[in-house]
């Protein structure tokens, strides 16, 4: 393919777009009154739809990519995993059609009930299952850092440890404990996070400007 | 005309693009700025090295990844650390697997593997539908996902760059217990503390951001990283302006900051 459509079309694109963008940004209030305004706001919701309807295409490549992938596993019965591709597509399908055949195929309100059941039931209770297993995971990487083998790290346990505790019932009759814990969150921690959140904004900006001048490659793999 | 409350951002977008401009100009012109080493960027040729010895695949994900809104960029800087990688994979014969959430970076991912394969001129090796892998477009499915990636296949290597939520726990403990080499970096302030604790090398907020400038070595790429660092010296003296005065009964700085 000819580079012009590989690397300067997208770089044309990704310019006009990130301008009108920016444009919309400074010139266009929350509330928009005049007519520039109003157009401006139009394009740039424009702008923003396409980038959903491209998002929704490739759903499809999604699609395709765990079809190919489990099913090599499921032909070549690869050994423990076969058997989970096997269940990943009977509920992927279950999923689709109970999602797209809806109503009218099988006469029942199936959205109001067999796709809720599902999204409730099945698919909500896995996902909570899997947010609650992170008490664990903090329990275990706790365990490992709160450790006093170094200065650091014995300021980091008597900090933790008085953080937790601040927060149970018992210490709460200790209001010095808590007032420390409050003042370590308000102002040391908060003032490492917005170091963090500053660091991090300009190289977000430097990252978008190299984008839009198109220097950065990143996304299109190296020049050479 | 410029809406309100906007006008020092206009100020310091188009200082920063003129400095970006400045900074590329003189670097081309054969100045070479000073940088610090970034330690978990160059632990990745280390990362694949111990794979390509195990014999197992690398792994690599990019999070709640999304190519629009806020964490946009860090997804960006995500891909660029995937292309470095797979390249590296290619180079030494490793497997690399991308666990991706969400369809929207798959087209890019799946191109930069293809490239990375053929810059080391090893097309016919490469194998995207095995090594893009998207997963799910819901966090916990995702999660679980990887998971179970993490726990078959055992990777020797776990590379994290992007936008990471209450998955990134899950994630670097289940490659921890696995004994994998693990790089992370995001911009999330909340999930920092995490991936500290557990992983081998970190690649704290800004830079994630010059990840890719870090690794190509472009000197195009290289002068924004000296605005960066410029950037980073005017938000420091302005917080500090900002206390000093503040605490002197003056609002100046915060009129300043709201203009």
């Amino acid at each position: 393919m000819s580079i012009v459509y590989r690397r300067y079309l997208p770089i044309l694109i990704t310019f006009i777009c990130g301008i009108i963008m920016i444009i919309q940004y400074f010139l266009v209030p929350p509330n928009p009154t005049e007519p520039y305004q109003t157009s401006l706001n139009k394009i740039g919701t424009d702008l923003t739809n396409w980038t959903n309807l491209i998002g929704a295409f490739t759903a499809g490549f999604g699609l395709v990519n765990i079809l190919l992938l489990h099913g090599k596993h499921i032909t070549r019965r690869t050994p423990g995993q076969w058997y989970f591709s096997v269940w990943l597509l009977i509920m992927m399908f279950l999923m689709v059609i109970i999602g797209i055949g809806g109503e009218p195929a099988i006469g029942i309100n199936v959205t109001g009930f067999w796709y809720d059941w599902m999204q409730v039931y099945v698919f909500g209770a896995c996902s909570g299952a899997m947010y609650a297993s992170i008490a664990f995971y903090i329990t275990s990487a706790t365990i490992r850092s709160f450790r006093a083998r170094t200065l650091q790290a014995t300021a980091l346990l008597v900090i933790g440890f008085l953080t937790l505790m601040s927060r149970t019932p018992a210490l709460q009759v200790y209001p010095w404990i808590v007032d420390t814990a409050d003042w370590i969150n308000s102002f040391l921690v908060k003032s490492s996070f917005r170091g963090i959140t500053i660091g991090a904004a300009l190289g977000a900006i430097l990252l978008g400007i190299r984008t839009l001048m198109g220097m950065e490659t990143g996304y299109f793999g190296r020049r050479d | 005309m410029i809406v309100e409350g906007r006008n020092l951002d206009l100020v310091v977008l188009i200082l920063t693009w003129g400095l970006a401009l400045w900074a590329i100009d003189k670097i081309k012109k054969g100045w070479i700025p000073q940088f610090r080493r970034l330690a978990g960027l160059d632990a990745l040729e280390e990362a694949v090295g111990r794979a390509a010895e195990m014999g197992r695949p690398v792994h690599f994900t990019s999070g709640l990844n999304s190519l629009s809104g806020t964490w946009a960029p860090l997804t960006m800087a995500g891909l660029a650390v995937f292309g470095e990688l797979a390249r590296l994979c290619a180079r030494y014969g490793v497997p690399v697997i991308y666990s991706v959430y969400g369809t929207l970076v798959m087209p890019i991912a799946t191109e930069l593997y293809k490239q990375a394969y053929v810059a080391e001129g090893k097309a016919e090796e490469a194998r995207p539908e095995e090594a893009i892998r998207y997963l799910s477009g819901s966090q916990f499915a995702y999660a679980a996902a990887v998971q179970g990636i993490a726990e078959r296949e055992k990777p020797a290597a776990n590379i994290m760059v992007g936008p990471f939520y209450a998955e990134s726990l899950i994630f670097a403990e289940t490659f921890y217990r696995i004994g994998s080499m693990q790089i992370a970096g995001t911009a999330r302030a909340y999930q920092i503390p995490f991936f500290a604790i557990i992983c081998d090398y970190v690649l704290i907020g800004e830079e994630c951001y010059a990840a890719g400038a870090y690794l190509t070595k472009d000197p195009a790429q290289t002068g924004s990283i000296f605005v960066q660092d410029l950037g980073k010296l005017f938000a420091l003296i302005v917080g500090l302006l900002g206390v000093l005065l503040y605490s002197a009964g003056s609002k100046i700085i915060i009129d300043f900051l709201k203009w």
